[in-house]
């Protein structure tokens, strides 16, 4: 990934003039650390220098965002298994070796001391393996269930073209092995994306959180509002198609369904894609997390976060 | 040289330029490590994700616990 093209693209500048800024940024960064100081980078992280290497602690919220697949999940206490002793440690006085306790032979003693402790730790295994599973359980327990995602992502549909990994997978292809598929930044070139001035974005600079006045905050997944492009924010990709008819079959089977649906046409290589959106979300992270939430269940398998 | 920059591309404010570079740096950042992709920034370093699968480890109380799985945020600072 280029940062510089990336940030120009974004800001309608040149990719020089935003690599120069990126410079000073970092130039920025490089000279308060050096000064000892602790350089904030806003919501990515603070930088700060110990003896001669650059320390990175990562943003709350960005780190919540990463861990977004693992929301909820805590540590659960397990079950303590028996102790085992060493031959080193040192013997209770009861259990001292020499005239047989209640008849039995020391040797014997100890072959039963050492089952003991075995099965205590068997038992700790168990517990632990059944502790393991009442959290996987309760983990699945978030998905609700539904059987639509098979329906939307026929073998047979036709991908003639070549295209970028998340729109194969969702033609039908295996569905990626990893657990967030890849989210989209390319800046579709549409009229109402073009409107987005500059002065737009130094307003939304100046807020601490300026997607949260969207007004599809309320409802992002369902509704029988369309998506609204001009809005912006982030859309879950649930399938793609060259074909815009056929594309427009699959959003209107999502929108039967309630979902709140978009074909967003984007060219690749010479060739247009119609990709089909559920749901407008402010935020990257609340589409991430509904998305791992219905995939395999409402939303198909392969499906993606993509920026409107 | 940035100012001149600035007189180049009239449709860019000039006070909050370097917040808006800023932010679409924050924004670029956030979506790639969100889809556990490698950024790197030129003159500072490399970021990406390193998952943590779930462990047992012994508790503080005494016991043990179950440790869920998670992902963090590396960073490789340039040399």
């Amino acid at each position: 990934m280029n940062l510089g093209h990336e940030i120009a693209q974004r800001l309608r500048c040149s990719p020089e003039t935003a690599a120069a800024l990126m410079e000073e940024i970092v130039r920025d960064i490089r000279r308060k650390t050096a000064q000892g100081e602790t350089a904030q980078l806003r919501h990515i992280g603070a930088f700060e220098a110990r003896g001669a290497e650059l320390v990175f602690e990562p943003d709350a919220g960005l780190a919540e965002i990463v861990n977004a697949p693992f929301a909820g999940l805590t540590a659960i206490p397990l079950a303590d298994p028996a102790p085992i002793r060493r031959k080193t440690d040192e013997i209770p006085q009861g259990e001292r070796p020499g005239p047989a306790r209640g008849g039995l032979p020391s040797a014997r003693r100890q072959t039963r001391a050492r089952s003991r402790a075995r099965a205590g730790w068997i038992l700790g295994i168990v517990l632990a393996i059944v502790a393991a599973g009442a959290w996987l359980l309760l983990a699945d327990r978030t998905r609700s269930p539904g059987a639509e995602s098979e329906r939307f992502f026929p073998s047979e549909t036709s991908a003639p073209a070549p295209q970028e990994a998340p729109a194969s997978s969702l033609q039908g292809a295996a569905p990626p092995s990893t657990a967030l598929s890849p989210v989209e930044t390319d800046q579709p070139a549409s009229a109402a994306n073009e409107r987005i001035a500059v002065d737009t974005l130094a307003d939304a600079a100046e807020t601490a959180d300026p997607l949260a006045a969207h007004p599809y905050a309320d409802a992002p997944l369902r509704g029988a509002e369309p998506i609204d492009r001009a809005l912006g924010g982030y859309t879950i990709v649930v399938a793609s198609e060259t074909n815009e008819q056929r594309a427009q079959g699959w959003a209107e089977g999502w929108r039967k369904q309630g979902f709140r649906t978009a074909v967003l046409p984007h060219a690749q290589d010479g060739v247009i894609l119609y990709r089909v959106g559920v749901g407008q979300f402010a935020l990257l992270e609340e589409a991430a997390r509904v998305r791992d939430a219905l995939m395999g269940n409402e939303l198909p398998q392969g499906a993606w976060v993509l920026r409107i | 040289m940035v100012k001149e920059m600035v007189k180049d591309t009239p449709n860019m404010s000039r006070k909050p330029l370097q917040e808006q570079v800023e932010q679409a740096l924050a924004e670029i950042v956030r979506e790639a490590l969100a889809t556990r992709q490698t950024v790197q920034v030129p003159g500072l370093g490399v970021f990406c994700i390193e998952r943590r699968p779930a462990l047992r480890r012994p508790a503080k109380e005494g016991g043990a616990e179950f440790i869920p799985p998670r992902n963090e945020i590396r960073f490789t600072p340039r040399t």
